[in-house]
């Protein structure tokens, strides 16, 4: 495949932005779409790609004039996984899973812990929607790309 | 492989230089992205006059009159709010130049009737910004009062706000108007009406959802209560 995987991810990365505006939206609440793919780019991309996937997607999801802590573990925890896979022992397609729900913990552990603990459910929907969505992506681009190695 | 790196490093740069210094091209960007908000701020009329008229009749029934209040009501615009979950946070144009302080109280508001619904309250103030918690986020919470028996509940934050504490014989129905009574705010302004009401899992108390009739995301002017002083 000789496509560019980074734009192809760009474009990914365009489509989950817009399906989690609009989920949010609609229902009040929404998958992490953007997260979902930053970290499989994490997966296939290098340390230098993922990190400007990972900047661009703080700037379409920046909410404030300077950007916070959350946008700030948008842009990190992406890099810490892509630095980190090679220290994980299982398969990719469980790597990228637990690396996901990993980030999505770590995430709101740190932005919203009350949240997490009083609306669990949602946060189980949010993350077993998000965990069904990079499943398929990361089964989808392996037909197409080999996983990044270092 | 050299002059891909330089392209991506370049930007990177580029990107991060618009994150600092031109933000607003990404608020545009994700607002592009999910249209369908209200073309202008007079919200909704008749749904502002239908439940502030029902606050004004509880109030009535149960209160005695008020002494009125001076406002000035600022129009805010817009610019961004919260892209995660839990939190529920808009951004708008006025801030501390414009006498915006912490803790004042924010509005769907129609100026041609006057009628107006609390949306939230002001988090953080930046010079020409403001950041308003709205009723959506799961930090908000308040004392509120419902129906025209003015019964006392906890108004609880998230992404169906819920009244909760309300007293098991207490007299409140279905679309009764749930109105401020808080410290934090003026009193007796309107927040919504009372849905799927239902005695609460331990059976002590009554709690119901809060029905805003207004979609938080729709939202592109609001306007800020800047005479309010913010109790400390």
């Amino acid at each position: 495949m000789k496509t560019n995987k980074l734009i192809i991810f760009f474009l990914i990365l365009l489509i989950a932005l817009f399906l989690q505006v609009n989920w949010r939206v609609a229902a009040g609440w929404s998958p992490e779409f953007v997260v979902g793919v930053l970290i499989v780019s994490a997966f296939y991309l290098n340390l230098l790609e993922v990190a400007a996937l990972s900047v661009a997607s703080a700037f379409f999801l920046g909410w404030r004039p300077v950007p916070n802590f959350e946008i700030l573990l948008l842009i990190f925890l992406p890099l810490f996984i892509a630095y980190f896979k090679k220290y994980f022992p299982w398969r990719n397609d469980v790597n990228v899973l637990i690396s996901l729900l990993f980030s999505i913990s770590v995430f709101y552990s740190l932005t919203n812990f009350g949240a997490l603990v009083s609306d669990f459910r949602i946060f189980s929907f949010i993350a077993a929607a998000t965990a069904f969505f990079v499943f398929l992506m990361f089964h989808a681009l392996n037909r197409l790309y080999e996983t990044h190695q270092h | 492989m050299r002059r891909k790196e330089n392209l991506l490093i370049l930007f990177l740069l580029a990107v991060l230089f618009l994150i600092f210094f031109s933000p607003s091209l990404g608020w545009k960007f994700r607002a592009f992205l999910a249209p369908g908000a209200s073309p202008n701020g007079d919200y909704k009329n008749t749904v502002l006059e239908n439940d502030s008229l029902k606050t004004e009749l509880a109030k009535l029934r149960s209160l005695k009159p008020a002494a009125p209040r001076q406002e000035n009501l600022l129009p805010a615009s817009v610019y961004s709010n919260y892209p995660f979950n839990f939190k529920n946070e808009l951004l708008v144009n006025i801030g501390g130049e414009n006498g915006v302080k912490i803790g004042q109280p924010v509005f769907i508001y129609s100026a041609s009737s006057g009628y107006k619904i609390l949306v939230g309250k002001v988090e953080e103030v930046l010079r020409n910004n403001s950041l308003v918690e709205t009723i959506f986020d799961s930090r908000f919470q308040m004392s509120a009062r419902v129906g025209e028996s003015g019964v006392n509940s906890l108004l609880k934050g998230g992404n169906t706000p819920f009244l909760s504490l309300m007293p098991k014989d207490s007299k409140v129905a279905e679309g009764d108007a749930v109105y401020s009574a808080s410290r934090d705010f003026p009193f007796g302004l309107t927040i919504g009406k009372v849905k799927n009401l239902r005695l609460s899992s331990d059976g002590f108390f009554m709690e119901a959802d809060l029905d805003t009739t207004y979609n938080v995301n729709d939202l592109i002017t609001v306007f800020i209560d800047t005479a309010y002083e913010p109790k400390k």
